[in-house]
């Protein structure tokens, strides 16, 4: 195995293992705001797994030079700048809304918030 | 550019508004609803241009190309002709709810009309990562408004709402992963070219985002916490715009995804629907309900994902969800009691519509849909058929449930809410319109009644029936307000019902007349509680028709277990064997003329359907006749004691009209000539003197205000008309000659002697004595006795109430001394049926002759009136002089009477029988009714226990989903 | 427990599915489908030579303006939440390191961030990075005072200006060639100078000034609704 196969699937592992951490997080802690942290994470490792389906190890940054000749795939990295954009976006709400709601119950514990349900 | 237009004004619009409310609050709405309007007839005129209204083919669309070059290296936008609909649905209701967002929190319009946006943009969607952004935006503006809407749980629902879309996110970002990384592509055709492994990932990862966003069960949980948990106003936009974009999109990408066999979609909608209905069974809140029924026509949609393809597919799902949506809007926007808003508007019709909609009642819109839909299942998959049709009778009954709390409140307060009576209005003149489209399905060629004799026979009764109720339907008392309307419309149903030529027809006319009558009855006072009991029973039955009618290919013809379901269907529109909770709740609490109008008209439609089963197939007699028989006549004389037993005037009837169907029932059991000629003779007479009765109960109701035996008494000399013609009527179905009644118990005991079915001519022989009891007790408690001095001034009936029993009274005195008259047309017209056996009896002038006897009745009416006269002239010249006392004169040796009621002397009237039958074990059908609803309420306990509240349980369940989604995939393919 | 066990469950579960799906992968030495036809068509099509920039603005533009609308509308909900609740205690004041920064460094950060945007097409960076860059600047300035930030139209103004700006261009395209938001409206120009790349450089300002405009009404609100109460 070369040391840029090596590189690649090392990615994708990272990758997932990122993914898998955050959705630990999110199933298990109770605090609203780990559970905002844990999402951050789990983004963070989708956003490498997009950047990692588009990667060809070896290639440059598809910028477009006399010196250039192969390039990755510039399509998951105009994809990954949307989500990122997007995971901010959403991470910002969520940090209000669960502040607000830890404000209402008295609690960040996330158990405490079952006024609504069956 | 038109097509631009329609899609991307309202972001402009947003745009714009981020700026101006700070300025000044006018100047943005007037924006908004410029730039709305704008793209409401730029997608009008798209609509035109896509043929979109003509609804049978919805297949034309057109491509809004964005960016450069083509796909996959830009991004499309293709506008399909079911999607401009949908997208005007949600133009209109943006329009319809703006100025209550201005109202409430003006900042927040740029929040509307991004969710307008991205609602567009998922509809039209052809990319799956541009689908994956504007799903976003729709999750951060639901997250955004409800956490900044005013109402106590905003920031739990929020809450719940984000941690669902976080999750999505991620499964969903796995999945573009997964396809751009095997593909190359990004468009959703693009999921069709996936094999091997990567097409399972990318099959679970976005079945599992779909079935979580369409909040389809078991992934309900975190929608319906957001239903409850917002303001009703979010609520309502959400489901008219986000909700049914979400649906609409989800069932463009579920035909692609490479999942091998489609019906497994089916499966887990049939499943879903089941248990989240039996869950909606035990909710309370508004909102949570209509979470329920929004899983419910997400399961609807997954069924037809999994069991239909092509037009017919796009036509169910556009119908379907497009309605339902507006359905779900306007009963948001007519408020939420639960938070101190008031339901309001045209008493209980605005209210009423959507939830007949959601209901699948016609001829609303989504009926069509479920028709098709339903036939089609039918045809092709029984076991979904059977456990969607459970689903959706469940889901009736919460609706009916859900109307019936709240169909009171509704009477109080007029003023209207603008956005709620404009959807109602868009619904009905949409239902008009596609009821008008689809008016081919409907058949009036050749009648299921194929006998002409027969069938003007229904048409007069029920005309007659109807128009006898006319007269008196302005005398009433407090607020029964308009009842005369539903009672028109469901007359005009049923005298129209026996030309129908098709299934389609049939339930149709069949359906439009129980729930006009619904309708009717709960515009009685305190029918809270009836109409409930009476919508549930009418939907049962409806349903049961329905699954009949489906199964038979749509017509009457099949026997075996269609004809079944048809007989079932027609029993519980009898009330016969237990089923009659409705009737003795419904009459009684019905305004002014309507009990007559139902127990004397409207229950002879069951009749008709029995007739319509029993010609169609298997040639006359009726299948199961003998088990009929003996339903019937246990029917008649349990419900003839029950009637002897009860407390109350109407209640009394109500069970007498069960009674008297089981003779009818009887007789139809026969499958003799004989037999049908006493059962059609026994239907039209039934007709004749319950409706006396019930038109007379009307008047004492209307003079006195109450039909409690205890409250009434004595009024013969108030209300000498009513009484005598009560008096002739109780005469003519106590079957003495020389009255009516007798000849059609003289047919049916001749009828049952022909047979020898000795036991049941026993059975029914007693119920006949049985029903001397109450007809006494009748007499006796109403019009006999000491007056009640609440009833001192009472004054005899109004005379629209009088006229039209003295006409039925003449009937009676007619029929009972020429019953020649009836016969004559009967006779010959159940001689031409082929299937009956036995010989017709035969007609002599006034004879009647049959194999066991004959009946003159000519003869016999003289010789009674002779009698009756010469006893009359006895005691007249006897002189006998009674003596009248009050109801308080008696004596108590020293003690204080307990009260007026108590001392009554119809108070407990028949005690000794009370007590004589005690030692009958007490098998109340209520027991057993009471006993399904706890059984279903703790299946619903169970499944509903699954939402535990606690956001993180909902996402372990989409996980859970997910790997069980793969286990099966997996072993499946 | 219970939760740790179904977790650890659902996590472990997840890993074997998606490695058991993915096993039949392969490093590629290709590229494939859009990706190749971006790389050989790219700047002939867009006049952007930087792909990324090219994919984002040009071939993929409903995303970007999706992703606007995204921002626009988290931006649009935070304010809006945070305005309904009562404002929050002044904040501590800075530390003197702090103050002194934010009277320094923001011109500098403002310049870099405007750099950024409008070379989007050339190099790496692009409306969103460089708004965030802007947006930085003002937190810093924010960070550095000790006063809650009052209520700013002109953030405001910017930001509704800029999404029109950036919707309208989309109707140019649809009104002069037939496909929205396409960004040749304006001559693709020499590949490589700054005025190239057709209506490029003006979305990515439009997007710049809304990013930043919007990250700082967030910070603003933020700050607004902190402290203790």
């Amino acid at each position: 195995m070369t040391a840029e196969t090596m590189f690649y699937w090392s990615l994708a592992v990272t990758a997932l293992g990122l993914v898998l951490i955050g959705i630990w997080g999110v199933l298990t802690k109770k605090n609203i705001l780990r559970i905002a942290l844990a999402f951050t994470l789990a983004d963070t490792g989708v956003n490498l797994i997009l950047v990692w389906s588009g990667f060809l190890p070896g290639r440059s940054a598809p910028i477009v030079d006399s010196s250039v000749t192969s390039m990755v795939d510039p399509l998951p990295q105009a994809l990954v700048l949307t989500s990122i954009v997007i995971g901010v976006a959403v991470a910002a709400l969520f940090v209000v809304v669960g502040v607000l709601a830890a404000r209402k119950s008295g609690s960040a514990d996330v158990r405490r918030m079952k006024e609504l349900r069956w | 550019m038109v097509k631009a237009l329609a899609v991307f004004l309202p972001l402009l619009g947003a745009f714009i508004n981020a700026w101006l409310p700070g300025k000044s609050p006018k100047a943005s709405r007037a924006v908004s609803y410029i730039l709305l309007t704008a793209g409401l007839a730029a997608a009008v005129m798209l609509s035109i241009q896509l043929d979109a209204w003509n609804l049978n083919d919805l297949s034309n669309s057109v491509i809004l190309s964005t960016g450069v070059g083509t796909p996959p290296l830009s991004i499309n936008l293709e506008i399909t002709a079911g999607g401009i609909l949908a997208a005007i649905a949600m133009y209109a209701a943006t329009i319809f709810s703006l100025h209550r967002f201005a109202l409430t929190t003006p900042r927040s319009q740029p929040l509307v009309l991004g969710l307008l946006t991205a609602s567009l943009g998922l509809l039209f969607a052809t990319d799956i990562f541009n689908s994956f952004v504007f799903l976003e935006i729709g999750s951060i503006i639901t997250i955004g408004l409800t956490a900044a809407c005013k109402c106590g749980s905003r920031w739990e629902a929020a809450i719940k709402a984000a941690l669902v879309s976080g999750l999505v996110t991620i499964l969903y970002l796995l999945a573009v992963a997964a396809l751009y990384r095997s593909t190359g592509m990004l468009t959703l055709e693009a999921l069709g070219t996936l094999t091997g492994g990567s097409a399972i990932l990318v099959t679970i990862l976005l079945l599992t985002v779909i079935v979580t966003e369409i909040k389809a069960f078991p992934l309900t949980g975190w929608g319906l916490d957001f239903y409850q948990g917002t303001s009703s106003i979010v609520a309502g936009l959400y489901s008219a715009t986000w909700s049914l974009a979400v649906l609409l999109w989800a069932a463009k990408v579920l035909p692609l995804l490479p999942i091998g066999n489609p019906i497994i979609y089916a499966w887990i909608g049939a499943a879903g629907l089941v248990f989240s209905q039996l869950a909606g069974l035990r909710a309370s809140s508004s909102g949570r309900i209509m979470g329920y029924s929004t899983s419910a026509y997400a399961s609807l949609l997954l069924v037809a994902a999994g069991t239909t393809t092509g037009a017919f597919y796009t036509q169910i799902v556009v119908v379907l969800m497009v309605f339902s949506s507006i359905a779900k809007f306007s009963l948001f926007m007519l408020g939420n009691p639960e938070r101190k808003d008031k339901w309001s508007g045209f008493g209980t019709i605005l209210f009423l519509v959507p939830i007949l909609l959601l209901a699948g009642i016609p001829p609303l819109p989504v009926f069509w849909a479920k028709f098709d839909f339903l036939a089609h299942l039918a045809s092709s998959f029984p076991v979904i058929f059977y456990a969607v049709l459970t689903g959706l009778f469940l889901e009736a009954v919460y609706l009916f449930r859900f109307w019936s709390e709240r169909s009171e409140k509704t009477n109080e307060k007029s003023s209207s809410k603008p956005s709620a009576v404009a959807a109602v209005l868009l619904m009905l003149v949409a239902g008009i319109w596609i009821t008008r489209m689809s008016w081919g399905a409907l058949d009036f060629s050749g009648s299921i009644i194929a006998s002409p004799g027969l069938r003007n026979i229904f048409h007069g009764l029920f005309a007659i029936g109807t128009l006898l109720c006319l007269p008196g339907v302005f005398n009433r008392i407090g607020r029964e307000k308009n009842y005369w309307f539903w009672l028109l419309i469901s007359g005009a149903a049923l005298t129209i019902l026996p030309a129908a030529g098709n299934g389609i027809t049939f339930f149709l006319l069949w359906e439009i007349s129980a729930f006009a009558a619904v309708i009717g009855v709960s515009k009685g006072v305190g029918a809270k509680k009836g109409t409930f009991w009476y919508a549930v029973f009418a939907s049962l039955s409806g349903y049961l028709l329905l699954a009949g009618i489906l199964l038979s290919k749509g017509s009457f013809v099949i026997a075996g277990l269609p004809a079944l379901l048809l007989t079932i269907a027609a029993l519980v529109k009898m009330g016969q064997f237990g089923t009659h909770l409705w009737n003795i709740r419904a009459y009684p609490v019905a305004p002014g003329t309507m009990p007559a109008f139902l127990s004397g008209t409207a229950s002879k439609a069951a009749v008709l359907l029995l007739v319509a089963v029993a010609l169609n197939a298997t040639g006359g007699a009726l299948p199961w006749g003998r088990v009929l028989a003996w339903m019937g006549a246990l029917t008649a004389l349990g419900a003839a004691t029950l009637a002897a037993l009860a407390p109350d005037y109407r209640k009394m009837l109500a069970y007498a009209s069960v009674s008297q169907l089981g003779f009818v029932l009887m007789g139809l059991g026969l499958a003799s000539i004989l037999g049908w000629t006493a059962a059609f003779y026994h239907t039209i007479h039934h007709l004749i003197f319950k409706m006396a009765l019930f038109l007379g109960a009307a008047g004492v109701v209307y003079r006195t205000g109450t039909s409690e035996f205890n409250n009434l008494g004595g009024l013969v000399k108030k209300m000498p008309w009513t009484f005598a013609f009560t008096l002739i009527a109780v005469i003519s179905f106590a079957s003495v000659p020389p009255l009516a009644g007798f000849g059609g118990k003289w047919l049916l005991y001749n009828g049952l002697v022909e047979a020898g079915w000795l036991p049941v001519l026993i059975v029914g022989m007693f119920a006949s004595v049985v029903a001397f009891l109450y007809s006494f007790r009748l007499l006796h408690g109403v019009f006999l006795g000491q007056l009640s001095p609440k009833n001192a001034h009472t004054k005899e009936a109004p005379l629209p109430l009088l006229i039209p029993q003295a006409i039925l009274a003449m009937a009676i005195m007619a029929l009972g001394f020429k019953p020649t008259l009836l016969l004559n047309i009967l006779v010959p017209a159940l001689e031409a049926i082929p299937g009956l056996s036995g010989l017709a009896p035969v007609i002599q002038g006034d004879m009647v002759l049959t194999t066991m006897g004959t009946w003159n009745a000519w003869m016999v009416g003289l010789m009674v009136m002779g009698f009756f006269g010469f006893a009359f002239v006895f005691y007249w010249i006897s002189g006998h002089k009674p003596k009248y006392v009050g109801q308080l004169d008696m004596g108590f040796a020293g003690e204080m009477p307990p009260s007026a009621d108590e001392v009554h002397y119809s108070n407990n009237f028949f005690r000794p029988y009370r007590r004589a039958l005690s030692f009958l074990p007490k098998i109340h059908a209520e027991k057993i009714f009471n006993g399904a609803a706890k059984t279903f309420n703790m299946l619903g306990d169970g499944v509903r226990a699954m939402f535990t509240g606690d956001g993180r349980t909902y996402l372990a369940h989409s996980l859970l989903f997910l790997l069980l989604l793969f286990v099966f995939l997996n072993g499946g393919m | 427990m219970i939760r740790t066990i179904v977790g650890l469950i659902i996590v472990l579960a997840l890993s074997a599915i998606v490695i058991s799906s993915i096993s039949d992968y392969s490093v590629p030495s290709q590229l494939l489908g859009a990706g190749r036809f971006y790389t050989e068509r790219g700047v002939d099509d867009t006049g952007s030579v930087n792909l990324v920039t090219a994919v984002v603005v040009a071939y993929r533009g409903l995303d970007t303006l999706g992703e606007v609308v995204v921002l626009f509308c988290a931006s649009t909900a935070v304010v809006l939440i945070l305005t309904l609740i009562p404002i929050g205690a002044n904040p501590t004041p800075p530390s003197s390191i702090v103050a002194f920064t934010a009277g320094v460094l923001p011109g500098a950060i403002v310049l870099f961030g405007i750099y950024i945007i409008t070379h989007g097409h050339l190099s790496p960076g692009g409306g969103f990075p460089g708004g965030a860059v802007v947006a930085s600047a003002f937190l810093l300035v924010m960070l550095g005072s000790n006063t809650i930030p009052g209520k700013s139209k002109f953030l405001a103004s910017i930001e509704s200006l800029a999404g029109l700006t950036f919707g309208l261009l989309g109707f140019w395209g649809m009104l002069t060639l037939g496909q929205f938001l396409n960004n040749l409206v304006l001559p693709a120009g020499s590949p490589g100078r700054i005025l190239s790349a057709g209506i490029i450089p003006i979305i990515s300002l439009a997007i710049g000034a809304k990013v930043a405009s919007e990250l700082s009404g967030i910070f603003a609100s933020y700050r607004k609704a902190g402290g203790e109460e």
